[in-house]
């Protein structure tokens, strides 16, 4: 291999393993965010004088539709939520978004709350850059909308941002704009007691507002780290798959990892199952089987068995895990890459056998 | 309280008595808290070694042993390393390495058991300032003066081991390298009575390991080791923080630095850097800048910890398995070992709101 293609090997390692830990970044950013709003709610109105939070739900299911999160009060009131980071203009592909929005808003719940002239708010968090950029899709989507057709719930848009400047902790500063399109929450919203602030005399009728990202938020997700959308594989193999295979390593094995550094454990995704770390989240066996197989693709296992409870032989090697995030994440970058490279040179190989004999690889 | 069978203190002052013939150099004493039985300790780690032989005596059983090293630039065919060393039974949960190898034998052959007990058996780890404490008062209990003849302190900035030579009591140095960023992590003390003369000569350090110079194995073991042994055993259960069924009852324990230490992302990176010497350790940062989240986990017990910092200055360390107290421990000195002591408090989550002061 020559100097120059090893070099250029190693900027698309770099890429890949950039571009893992991105979609790494972003599931784990929203989790964050939705967390911290989770511990926000529970704190302001699910204990107290105001108490009146009926339930916080993480991985509501509107028959069928997946929204991030569901509030409900004994107001009674509801709120739907959803987050995401950029908004999309409907020209560049918003459009789904905003017709997702449209249908959460639409959306009634069985039995429906009596004495509402909707079924529950919509609220959408977006990152500051874009609010007006929701609010004025969202207008259109109403104003284009059948006058026929039920209007749907109001669609609140908050814009978020980080706040940086505090050096004892991080928020998330949350600003309600008054755009065109945008709408303020329904009144009364989390408590009939007027003398309890509201949504929107915290969140409208305010400059801004942080949610804090405290030790309770970050706890939150401690037993299910999962959100309503799907997590890349590499999250939950750090996160959940490889936690769990090193909670079943036996004592002998543990003996050998400490003796000589290495083991080889053989491992039925049943047992995976019977894990401590997995039970909070033993539905998504979707997830955890893929994970499973992100981890073949590491090279770090291989599968042995097949069939409804495949068995895996799964490699520890304590010189390479004091890291396990970075390491997974350049294991598989590196696999994506020699896949490629094989791939290319079986199509190389194929053209130049007509034209002349291929070209020998250079023995290093 | 620990006590000492008259045959283990026959065994001390056997020791004692070559140290005073000079037969040979000192004689070094070393703690392991054991938390299973140490003939399971012995069967799981004997294989460490080429050979081993063991014979039980009245104090607990005597140890032969020879390493094989591996080839280096001086010995191309690798060498072998041998010695001996006692193993006095105290208590259930407390044996005592007694050896008086020379350094070499002792860092090729001893030590690399004594890195490798866990989790079968842990390292006492205790504070800078309780160590200072744990010298202080012995002497005072005995009407001695305590002289620190020789310190060395790890410092947090620059991560490396600095040497004080200068003459003073123990917790004047210790004072004085904490002023400086500094924890003490050994001395040598001179311990001299009324008359100026010296009683005992010995180093001593924060995992209880003492090596003595000159004066009895049995007072050194009976007045410092010991009473480290059971100032770490009390602490011990600090760490088995149960797993809670809702986050604000949700308790952490909190290794907590001045205010400031742990605000920038570097000094993140360093605490991670830090856990990660210890074998067995590994550490995925889940999110680094500004806050740190990540995930410790202990390959030796199967446990995994999730470790947070949002205010700047503590630790929180919470268990995601049932079994994390002994990692959560092994964590805890870790991270006072390779990066900086702090203080330790137990506390709820949903006591630690962001701006609350994490207190004394």
């Amino acid at each position: 291999m020559t100097l120059a293609t090893r070099e250029q090997d190693k900027g698309r390692v770099s890429e890949e393993r950039k571009k893992l830990r991105a979609q790494y970044s972003n599931y784990e950013n929203a989790v964050t965010l939705i967390s911290s709003i989770e511990n926000w709610f529970h704190h302001r109105w699910g204990s107290g004088d105001a108490n009146s939070l009926k339930d916080f739900d993480r991985f509501p299911d509107y028959d069928g539709l997946k929204p991030d999160f569901h509030v409900a009060f004994t107001t009674p009131y509801l709120l739907c939520g959803e987050v995401t980071k950029t908004f999309r203009p409907p020209d560049q592909g918003g459009h789904k978004d905003v017709e997702q929005l449209v249908r959460f808003s639409q959306w009634r719940p069985t039995p429906e709350p009596v004495s509402r002239s909707s079924a529950l708010d919509v609220v959408l968090l977006v990152s500051t850059e874009s609010d007006d950029v929701a609010a004025a899709a969202v207008l259109r989507a109403r104003q284009s909308s059948d006058p026929s057709e039920h209007p749907g719930a109001p669609i609140v848009i908050l814009g978020y941002r980080r706040d940086r400047e505090r050096i004892d902790r991080e928020d998330y500063i949350v600003k309600w704009r008054p755009h065109e399109g945008n709408s303020r929450f329904s009144e009364p919203n989390v408590s009939s007691d007027p003398s309890v602030e509201g949504l929107n005399e915290l969140l409208t009728k305010t400059t801004h507002h942080p949610i804090p990202v405290d030790q309770e938020a970050l706890d939150v997700t401690r037993k299910n780290p999962f959100i309503n959308d799907d997590p890349p594989p590499l999250y939950t193999l750090v996160r959940v798959v490889w936690p769990a295979l090193n909670e079943l390593l036996t004592d002998t094995e543990r003996d050998q990892l400490r003796l000589e550094g290495r083991v080889e454990k053989r491992v039925s995704f049943s047992q995976l199952m019977s894990a401590s770390i997995v039970q909070a989240v033993s539905e998504r066996q979707a997830y955890l089987r893929r994970a499973l197989a992100f981890l073949v693709e590491c090279d770090s296992a291989s599968q042995v068995q097949k069939g409804q409870d495949p068995e895996y032989l799964v490699k520890f090697d304590l010189t390479e895990l004091h890291a396990e995030l970075d390491y997974f994440a350049d294991k598989r970058a590196r696999r994506i890459v020699r896949g490629a490279k094989r791939k290319t040179t079986r199509h190389k190989g194929a053209k130049r056998q007509r034209a002349k004999a291929p070209e020998q690889p250079k023995l290093f | 309280m620990y006590e000492l069978s008259s045959d283990i203190v026959r065994k001390l002052d056997e020791a004692t008595d070559a140290v005073e013939r000079r037969e040979v150099a000192g004689a070094r004493v070393v703690p392991i808290v054991l938390r299973r039985r140490l003939t399971d300790l012995i069967r799981r780690r004997k294989q460490l070694f080429h050979e081993w032989k063991e014979r039980r005596t009245p104090y607990g059983m005597d140890v032969w042993f020879s390493r094989r090293l591996r080839p280096s630039a001086k010995t191309p065919k690798g060498r072998l390393v041998t010695g001996e060393f006692a193993l006095l039974e105290v208590a259930a949960d407390l044996a005592l390495i007694v050896s008086t190898l020379n350094s070499d034998a002792y860092t090729n052959g001893l030590k690399h058991l004594l890195r490798r007990v866990y989790p079968l058996a842990t390292r006492p780890f205790v504070s800078s300032s309780t160590l200072a404490d744990l010298i202080s008062d012995m002497a005072a209990g005995r009407g001695w003066r305590d002289v620190s003849v020789a310190a060395i302190g790890y410092c947090r900035e620059t991560r490396a081991f600095r040497h004080e030579m200068q003459r003073q009591p123990v917790r004047d140095a210790a004072l004085e390298m904490a002023q400086q960023s500094r924890d003490l992590h050994r001395a040598t003390i001179s311990f001299r009575d009324s008359q100026g003369r010296e009683r005992l000569r010995c180093a001593f350090d924060r995992y209880g390991a003492a090596s003595l110079r000159q004066g009895s194995l049995h007072t050194m073991v009976e007045e410092l080791v010991l009473p480290l042994v059971a100032a770490f055993c009390a602490k011990s259960h600090e760490f088995d923080v149960a797993i809670a069924a809702e986050t604000p009852e949700q308790k952490s324990v909190l290794l907590v630095y001045p205010e400031g230490t742990l605000t920038e992302s570097e000094e993140l990176e360093a605490v991670c850097g830090s856990i990660r010497t210890g074998d067995g350790l590994g550490v995925s940062v889940i999110h680094l800048n500004p806050y740190l989240h990540a995930q410790v986990l202990d390959y030796f017990t199967g446990a995994a910890v999730d470790l947070t910092v949002v205010d700047g200055r503590s630790i929180a360390l919470v268990p995601r398995t049932s079994n994390s107290g002994p990692a959560i421990e092994r964590i805890t000195a870790t991270i006072f070992r390779f990066f900086g002591e702090g203080r330790i408090r137990v506390a709820e989550l949903a006591a630690l709101k962001g701006g609350h002061d994490p207190g004394d």
